[in-house]
This record gives structure tokens, C-alpha cells and sequence, in this order.
């Protein structure tokens, strides 16, 4: 029972974690067609930048902000620079996303060097909470909170403003957006760097945790991968969704089955790919799209 | 050219080709070079078996090192932990490779474009996560050793020379395959669905069975480097199948030309030399692969095959011309046809 | 874009060309380690201490030139042996030095054996390639894994007082060597090793397998290294389990290359190796300082590790004049006393060397954590006290053996 519930609530907390990476990679996704492999490496920049401020400054909030501030900039130069100019060639902007993914890796070691670093917990979320007998980090369970706020932000920006119908209607069609005479290229970015800001924070988040060290990225990104495979691009309640299944399916597959722990995790990804290979939240449109 | 005709130049050089690297092994070079050649032919031929893919289907795959590397675990578990011969175990690595394949495509074939690609790295994580996790039978992060070297009716090919002749024989061997398969009947039709895979459907081809068929061959091709790899190594681990070792398939591929014939064998020399030889130098052959990456990315799409011919007449690459320019094409098209 | 051909053609040119170059005369060394990836901090560490000796010695090993050829293996065991085999049919170094990983340690010792060139194992600690492996070719100048664990048992057993235990390691051979050498030796005393957690290396959450620790063991036996024991250490911290049960562990777990980064979760943490930083005696002082001067950081164990393996080489070269006859060598270093920052130490019939253990304790001084010694077990051999011959026929320590009842 003891184990039941501890890793339940652990599976929450790590999914929820995965949740702010794989958002922001599930809407670039879905809006843009671009596979932002990068993504896991502006992740581990948010990890580096965030331990660089939080040691100088001491404030965690300034941390989280800080660097997804920066790393965004960083993502919105790449984009500008870059993707922007094989725009439309989805494949071209993939592998040029490995190129910047083993570039930004080496110079996050050449920067930061190799020495494996870890955040602290900030003095406020330290200790333990008692559930009856089952004790759990306070600071995993405000995870779980800063996932919870980040979805119904999400949700609310997308589904309730005028930009998020954009974004949607940028999703089902960009040309007819296009055509209205609105500068989607605009919202390209704004959004590129939102996810990218999202994967930051993350970083920040998730440091604490995992703490970082160099090539971290290749074990980070499939897991987003497979989030956004399980969800659907360019949801973000599939997202959630997928994060907590991965989660549910890493810590269970890890305790239960420790040497076909990884085969587990992907498992959930095989069947949802024979059964329901558009991702189990997405509507027709996006099938459309995404299964030729 | 008025006496000879581009097709039996071609032919020339290709007999040429092969015949300095029947020789190379000859001249007083360092066993360095031998063993160094050995591998680049290994990639060559793992890096041709992805090209059928990503070049001549239309399918960029990042989960080639898990049939390069779960092939070579598979003939290296049955020679070090039961003691099968090499003929024997690759004869059983070449099945294996079949079924696996034919599995995964059942499931990968079915989506296109960057979805392909997603789905093939969250696949070839998986074997990645066996080779890494299950260690009663891999060896886990250790590695497996053990893997007795290669022979052939009693003769042991312990010697880097011999074994590099077996490379060799086998890399002509299936080279020849694949160029036959390309230029057959199947191969026009991978090229139509390359192309524009709706008007296949509508022409009456079975679009996902070609595709299937098409990954199969070349997760194949990719399987059997991986067991030339396991015996020219002793040794196999987590790293041979991870998402780097694809990526840098994948980039020998684009370095040379997709969907050129010999491109991706000048992408494998191009990158397997620089990765060994430039570390006399540098210790930032990472940063210098993804700049790489970008550079042929952004400016070269089609490759260095493509730039050659453009600029010394078309000798490289295959013979007929409608084939010209594909690379770049195709993927240009890559998002009309994910989105149609 | 022609210009980026020719560049990259004037690339391998000049590299190939730099392969022909060669000097004469010269002992050469092959220097491998991971300086880049997830190793490059412990793989610095290791290169540094090869700097550091070579530099003091004015370059000179036995009164011979010493040419250096550092080549990064990446941390992938592959990529070890393509530059194991170029250093030594390109470069024909007299000798390989280092891995860090026992993946990459055992590739290149087969590659050793196999084609006889010596290999200067200074880190990798494998137990079997100076047990049952043994090799001429294979001279190790750090310990085996098991070495320092199973005089830890007794010590634990004795002066602790723990009888039920169980271990979290990592799921590869460095893991099962060390809590498997603490265990055989732990249940020949009278204890008991209850359960064995096996997490895969770069295991990103420890939660799921620190739930598996049964609730009623009187203490935790880990080993992890690298950013695995920071993460392991604040998650074993955070989760509660350290005011339930103590943690000790093998030394790498709180080794001085990641002890910098880690705080008040390390604390008291105790742990056995060969090494500390915080070794009192006048060569080891000279060392720490000479090395935090030179490099900024506190020596690791792998830098001394690096470090002494060159004096072993200074001391067979002196005797033998080359390596090229290895028995002549081995004879020039076996038995021989060797001075060591680690402590004095020799290097027995299977070219492992037998040296003091040391039992460290985790504590705050002058505002830093260090690896306090508070107790010494000297002289003591990869056999432990068993007999080499009775010992070498067991298995190897292994997940299976000895097996967990």
C-alpha cells in the first residue's frame, strides 16, 4: 500500500514535470509541423542558466523567469535565423533542429563545463509532508501544483483569447490564416518561444531533481517524444494526459519490471500507435495531417 | 563525351574503385588505416541500407542504429554466450533483422513524414532502453563481450586484412543487390511514392506495402553492417545503438546526397575519417558535427554528390537523370505531402 | 559551399599527415579518457593528474623522454577501442593509459591481450581483469571494485553494529562487484543483506526504487558516481530516508569530484576507498596543494589515480630501461614499495596493487565537505584475507552472486 501510493503520487509529480517540456514541444508541433528536437537542449540550458542565477541571486522565482527569459531569446534568434528560412520544409527543419541540438550540447559543456550540477530546493519547499505515515517531499507536490496551473494557463490562453484562436485556427489552417491578413510568422515566433520559455522553466523545475550534466538531452527527448505521439500534436490536454501515462508507465515499469523498465514505457506508445495512431485526444482535423 | 559514354565510364570507375580497395591493404599502411577503411565500409553499407529509406521512399528514419545495433547484439549474444558460429549467427542476426523489422514497419510504414520520424527514434529508443536495462542478457551498460573472432570452415579471419576482405566482399555483394532493387520495377514505384504517394494510391499501387517492403530491406541492409560491426569490434554496446549513432547515419546520408547511389558510402568516408582524425586536434568533434548538420541543412540539402555533378559533369550518382535533384526536391515537398 | 569542400579535404589531409609524423626514442604514453559528454568532469580530473606527475618530473619517466598522446573516448566503450587501436598501431605508443568506464576498461584490455600491448589500467576497477582475466598485458595501478568493500563489511560489522543491510547500486558491473564483495563477506560474519536495488546508470528518479528499501534495515549500502550520486543523495535526503536510515556506501559516492556540488544531504555519509583528499600526511598535502593550485579543484580519486599510475610507470622504467620486455617490467614493479598520496602501497602477483583502505566520513570543515578519515585498514589485498587460488574459484561478484535469500 505504502509503495502504491508513494509512487502514485511520485508518478504525478514526475508527469508533471515531463508536462512542461512536452507542452511546448506538442504546440510547436502542432502549430508549426516543426519537430523541435532542440527542445530537450533548451530544457538542459534552463537547468545551467537557472543554477547560474539562483547562485548569484538566491531567488528561485527569479531563477524560473530569468532563464526562461533568456533561453526564449536564444529560441527566437534560432527560429528567426534559422527554421524561419526553410519554412514549409518540415524534414529539412527536423534535422536542422539535431545540428543545433548537438551544437548548443557541446557549447552548454564548454560554458558550464562537465562537472554534474544540481539545484537546491529553495529554502520555502524544503521538508516533508505527512500523508499517514507516508511521508513525500513538499517540493514534488508543488510540482504537481505548478503543473496544474501551467495546463489551466495554457487551456485559457488557447481556448479563451483571441490570440490562442489564432494559434487554432493556425493549427487547422494556415493559409486561410494567412489569408485573413494576419502575420502568422508573428505568432510562429511568439509561440517558438513560448514553448521554448515553457521548456526553460522546466529546466529550472526539473533541476532540482535531475540536476544536469553534458548529452542529458538524448534521455529527455524521448520522452516528449512519446508524450506527444501518445496526446496528439498540438494538444494540450493530450499532452497532460500522456505526460502522466509516461510517468505512470517509467515509475511502475522501474519498480516492477527493472530490467524491461524502458520496453514499458513504450509500450503505451505502440498501442496507442496500432490502435489510435492520430493520439488518443486529437480531433479529425489534425488526423487529417498528421496520418496521410 | 564522344568516345566513351557516360554509362560504361560509370561502369570503369566503379571496377576501379573496387579494384584500390582490393589492393589498399597491399601497400605497407599502418593497420591503423586498414581497420580505419574497415569501418568506413561498415557505415558505408548502413548508411546505403537508410538511403533506400530516406532517399528512394520518401521516409527519414532516426532509429536505424537499432537494426544496426540489435542485429549486432543479436549474432554477438548467440557467439559469446552460445558459442554459434559466424556463418551460423549471421545467418540468425539476418532472420532477426527480417522480423523485426517487418514489426516495427507494420506500425512505423503507417505514418509519414516527421510523424515517420518521431515514431522511428521513439522506436529505436526502445531497443536502446533493452540494451542499456537488460543486462542478464546484453551485457547492460558494460557492453557484451566476449564475441569469438569470425570463421569460415575452420579458417579464423583473426587478422585485420582478412576480416576486412569479408567486409568488402559483402558490401560489393549488397550494394549490387540494392542497385538492382532500385532500378527494378519496385524501385520506380518506391521513387512514384517518394514523389507524390497519393497518385500511386489512385494509380492502383498498395503505397503501404511497398513501404513496407522497402523498410524491411533496409533495416536488412542496416542489420547485416551491424553484424560485420559486431565481429570487427568483439564488442557491442548500449552507445552502437543509441540516437546518436543514428543521427550520424543519417547525416552521412544527407552529406553525400540522399537518393544518390554512391552518396551515402562518400558520406560515410567523409564522416568516419573526420570523427577519427580530427580528434588528434580538437575535442569539439560535437560541436563540429552539428555545425556540419546545419551548414549542409541550410545550403547543401542535396548533397556533395549533387554539388560535384553539378560542377564536373555527371559521372557520380545513378543512371538515369529524372533521378537528378531529387534529394532536395522531395523534401521541399515533404510538407504537401504530410499535409495532403 | 565549395570552399566547405575544400576545407574539409585540407582537414583530413593534415590530420592524415599528422598520423606519419612520429619521434624516435621517446617512451610514449597513450592517454584515454571521456573529455567530452556526460564523464568529461572525472575524465579531466584523470588527465590532469597524468599532467600534473609528467610536469614535475620535467617530462622524463626512469630517465626516458615521455611523449603524451591524450586522445577523448567520448565515455563510449567503441569509440575507446578505435582510439586504443590508433594509438597503438598508428602512434605505436609504448603503453594505453586510462578509461574511466569498466565498459570501455574491458574492451581495451581484451584489445591489450589480444594483440600484447601493455595497458595501464589506473582507474577502471573491473574485478576479474586482474582475477580471472589476468593478463601480463594489463597492469592496474587502482583497485578492484570489491577491494575496498569487503574489509568495509567487517569494519561495518564491527564498529557499526548493522546485521540487516540492504544496497542500491547501479545495474552494471562496478554496481554488483562492490555491494556483492560487502555482501559475501557481510554474510560470512553473521549479517544479513536483505535486498539488492538494481538502478540502470543515469537513472533520472530515484523514487521508485527507494520505495523498495524494506523498513525495518538497521542501514543503506549505495554506490553510485558522477551526477548519479548528487542526484541519488538529494533524492535520499529529500524523501525522508536519510533520518530512517543511515546511508554508507563505497567511496566513489561521495568522491571528491562531485563532493563540491553536493550539501548538507552528504553529511555524514560513511564510506570506504583507497583514497581521500583529506589524507593527512605530508605527501598527500604536497599533492592537494600542488593540484588545487595547478587546477582550481580539489584532486579526486581520479586524479590521483592518474597520478600514481605514472610514478608505478617511473619505477618499472627505472628498473626495466623500456616495457618492450614485459616480464622484465612486471618484475621492476610487483612487490616493489611504491610512495603514493594515496599511502604506500605494492603491487602484487596479479599486478593489482595492495594498499590501505580507508574509512572516510562525510563532514563540514572550514565551510567545505570533505572525506574525513576516521579509521584505516592497511595492506589490503583484492583477496582480501582468503587465498588467491580459493578465491579465484568463485564466480566473480555478480547481480547473482552471492544470491540475496
Amino acid at each position: 500500500m505504502y509503495f502504491w501510493v508513494l509512487q502514485s503520487i511520485n508518478a504525478f509529480a514526475f508527469g508533471s514535470l515531463l508536462f512542461l517540456i512536452a507542452s511546448g514541444f506538442s504546440l510547436i508541433f502542432g502549430l508549426m509541423d516543426v519537430v523541435n528536437l532542440t527542445h530537450a537542449i533548451f530544457y538542459m540550458m534552463g537547468s545551467y542558466v537557472g543554477f547560474f542565477i539562483f547562485a548569484h541571486t538566491g531567488s528561485f522565482l527569479l531563477a524560473i523567469i530569468g532563464a526562461g527569459l533568456v533561453v526564449a531569446l536564444i529560441g527566437a534568434i534560432k527560429y528567426r535565423f534559422f527554421l524561419l528560412k526553410l519554412h514549409g520544409k518540415s524534414l529539412n527543419q527536423v534535422l536542422l533542429c539535431l545540428g543545433f541540438l548537438f551544437v548548443f550540447d557541446d557549447l552548454l559543456l564548454i560554458v558550464f563545463g562537465g562537472d554534474p550540477l544540481i539545484l537546491d530546493v529553495p529554502s520555502y519547499l524544503q521538508g516533508m509532508i505527512n500523508f499517514g505515515g507516508i511521508y513525500f517531499p513538499n517540493y514534488r507536490l508543488f510540482l504537481i501544483g505548478v503543473g496544474v496551473i501551467t495546463i489551466l494557463f495554457l487551456h485559457y490562453f488557447i481556448e479563451k483569447t483571441k490570440v490562442g484562436s489564432l494559434i487554432r485556427a493556425g493549427v487547422d489552417d494556415e493559409e486561410m490564416v494567412r489569408a485573413m491578413g494576419i502575420n502568422i510568422n508573428l505568432i510562429f515566433l511568439g509561440v517558438y518561444s513560448l514553448g521554448v520559455f515553457l521548456a526553460a522553466a522546466g529546466g529550472v523545475f526539473g533541476g532540482v531533481i535531475l540536476g544536469m550534466r553534458p548529452r542529458m538531452a538524448f534521455e529527455i527527448l524521448p520522452l516528449a517524444l512519446v508524450v506527444v505521439i501518445i496526446g496528439g500534436k498540438g494538444n494540450i490536454k493530450g499532452a497532460y494526459f500522456g505526460s502522466i501515462v509516461v510517468a505512470f508507465m517509467d515509475n511502475f515499469g522501474r519498480a516492477l519490471f527493472p530490467q524491461l523498465s524502458y520496453f514499458t514505457l513504450f509500450l503505451p506508445m505502440v498501442l496507442i500507435l496500432t490502435f489510435k495512431p492520430e493520439g488518443l485526444f486529437s480531433n479529425n482535423k489534425i488526423k487529417r495531417r498528421t496520418i496521410t | 563525351m564522344p568516345a566513351i559514354n557516360n554509362n560504361s565510364l560509370k561502369k570503369i570507375l566503379i571496377a576501379l574503385g573496387i579494384l584500390v580497395l582490393i589492393i589498399i591493404p597491399q601497400l605497407p599502411v599502418s593497420s591503423y588505416y586498414i581497420n580505419l577503411l574497415s569501418l568506413i565500409l561498415i557505415f558505408a553499407l548502413l548508411a546505403m541500407g537508410l538511403n533506400l529509406l530516406v532517399g528512394y521512399t520518401g521516409l527519414s528514419s532516426l532509429g536505424h542504429a537499432a537494426f544496426f545495433g540489435s542485429t549486432a547484439y543479436c549474432a554477438g549474444i548467440l557467439s559469446s554466450h552460445y558459442g554459434w558460429s559466424f556463418l551460423a549467427s549471421s545467418a540468425a542476426g539476418v532472420i532477426f533483422i527480417i522480423l523485426l523489422a517487418g514489426g516495427f514497419g507494420l506500425i512505423n510504414v503507417r505514418s509519414k513524414g516527421v510523424t515517420f520520424l518521431m515514431v522511428s527514434i521513439a522506436f529505436g529508443q526502445i531497443i536502446w532502453g533493452l540494451s542499456q536495462s537488460w543486462s542478464a542478457v546484453t551485457g547492460g551498460a558494460n557492453g557484451l563481450v566476449g564475441i569469438s573472432d569470425p570463421s569460415i570452415f575452420g579458417y579464423v579471419f583473426a587478422s585485420c586484412t582478412s576480416y576486412y576482405y569479408i567486409i568488402l566482399f559483402v558490401l560489393i555483394c549488397c550494394s549490387y543487390l540494392l542497385y538492382r532493387i532500385i532500378n527494378s520495377s519496385f524501385g520506380l514505384t518506391l521513387q512514384g511514392i517518394k514523389d507524390n504517394s497519393k497518385r500511386m494510391t489512385s494509380l492502383g499501387y498498395n503505397v503501404f506495402l511497398h513501404s513496407w517492403i522497402a523498410y524491411i530491406i533496409s533495416g536488412t541492409l542496416s542489420g547485416i553492417a551491424g553484424i560485420l560491426y559486431a565481429y570487427y569490434n568483439n564488442f557491442v554496446s548500449p552507445t552502437d545503438v543509441s540516437v546518436i549513432t543514428s543521427a550520424k547515419v543519417m547525416m552521412m546520408v544527407l552529406v553525400g546526397g540522399a537518393g544518390t547511389f554512391f552518396g551515402p558510402a562518400l558520406g560515410a568516408i567523409i564522416i568516419v575519417s573526420l570523427e577519427n582524425l580530427l580528434s588528434a586536434f580538437t575535442n569539439r568533434w560535437v560541436l563540429i558535427m552539428g555545425i556540419i548538420y546545419i551548414l549542409v541543412v541550410m545550403f547543401t540539402p542535396a548533397g556533395l554528390v549533387e554539388l560535384i555533378k553539378n560542377s564536373y559533369g555527371k559521372v557520380f550518382s545513378k543512371g538515369d537523370d529524372s533521378n537528378s535533384n531529387k534529394g532536395g526536391d522531395s523534401r521541399e515537398r515533404g510538407r504537401s505531402t504530410v499535409k495532403s | 559551399m565549395k570552399k566547405l569542400v575544400i576545407l574539409l579535404c585540407i582537414l583530413m589531409v593534415i590530420s592524415l599527415m599528422s598520423g606519419l609524423v612520429s619521434a624516435a626514442e621517446t617512451f610514449k604514453i597513450g592517454f584515454i579518457s571521456p573529455l567530452t559528454g556526460t564523464f568529461s568532469a572525472n575524465g579531466m580530473d584523470m588527465r590532469d593528474g597524468v599532467l600534473l606527475y609528467l610536469s614535475e618530473h620535467n617530462w622524463k619517466l626512469g630517465g626516458r623522454d615521455v611523449e603524451l598522446i591524450v586522445e577523448d573516448t567520448e565515455g563510449d566503450p567503441k569509440t575507446a577501442l578505435t582510439k586504443a587501436r590508433k594509438l597503438a598501431e598508428l602512434d605505436k605508443v609504448d603503453i594505453i593509459a586510462g578509461p574511466l568506464l569498466a565498459s570501455s576498461g574491458y574492451a581495451v584490455a581484451e584489445y591489450a591481450r589480444n594483440n600484447k600491448v601493455p595497458y595501464l589500467d589506473n582507474i577502471v576497477s573491473a574485478d576479474d581483469l586482474t582475477q580471472r582475466l589476468y593478463s601480463d598485458y594489463v597492469i592496474r595501478t587502482g583497485w578492484t571494485s570489491s577491494q575496498p568493500m569487503q574489509p568495509f563489511a567487517k569494519w561495518v560489522y564491527d564498529n557499526l553494529g548493522y546485521r540487516k543491510v540492504a544496497t542500491i547500486a547501479y545495474d552494471f558491473a562496478f554496481g554488483h562487484e562492490t555491494m556483492s564483495g560487502f555482501h559475501y563477506v557481510f554474510e560470512e560474519l553473521g549479517g544479513d543483506v536483505v535486498k539488492k536495488i538494481w538502478p540502470p546508470i543515469g537513472t533520472a528518479d530515484y523514487a521508485p526504487y527507494l520505495a523498495q528499501i524494506p523498513p525495518d534495515v538497521d542501514a543503506v549500502l549505495a554506490n553510485f558516481s558522477g551526477s548519479d550520486a548528487l542526484r541519488f543523495m538529494k533524492q535520499y535526503q529529500q524523501f525522508g530516508f536519510k533520518k530512517r536510515f543511515p546511508l554508507i556506501g563505497c567511496g566513489t559516492l561521495t568522491d571528491e569530484h562531485i563532493l563540491p556540488s553536493m550539501g548538507d544531504e552528504a553529511i555524514g555519509v560513511i564510506s570506504a576507498l583507497h583514497y581521500s583528499a583529506a589524507i593527512d600526511t605530508p605527501i598527500n598535502n604536497e599533492f592537494y596543494q600542488k593540484y588545487t593550485q595547478r587546477y582550481g579543484r580539489i584532486p579526486s580519486y581520479y586524479s590521483e589515480g592518474t597520478y600514481t599510475s605514472m610514478r608505478v610507470l617511473d619505477v618499472g622504467l627505472q628498473a626495466a630501461g623500456g616495457i618492450d620486455d614485459i616480464m622484465a617490467f612486471l618484475n621492476g614493479i610487483q612487490g616493489k614499495e611504491i610512495k603514493a598520496p594515496r599511502g604506500n602501497f605494492y603491487i602484487d602477483h596479479y599486478n593489482n596493487p595492495v594498499q590501505n583502505i580507508y574509512i572516510r566520513k562525510v563532514e563540514r570543515v572550514n565551510d567545505q565537505l570533505q572525506n574525513t578519515v576516521i579509521d584505516m585498514i592497511p595492506e589490503v589485498s583484492q583477496f582480501y584475507n582468503y587465498d588467491p587460488s580459493e578465491f579465484l574459484k568463485k564466480p566473480v561478484y555478480s547481480r547473482e552472486f552471492p544470491p540475496v535469500d
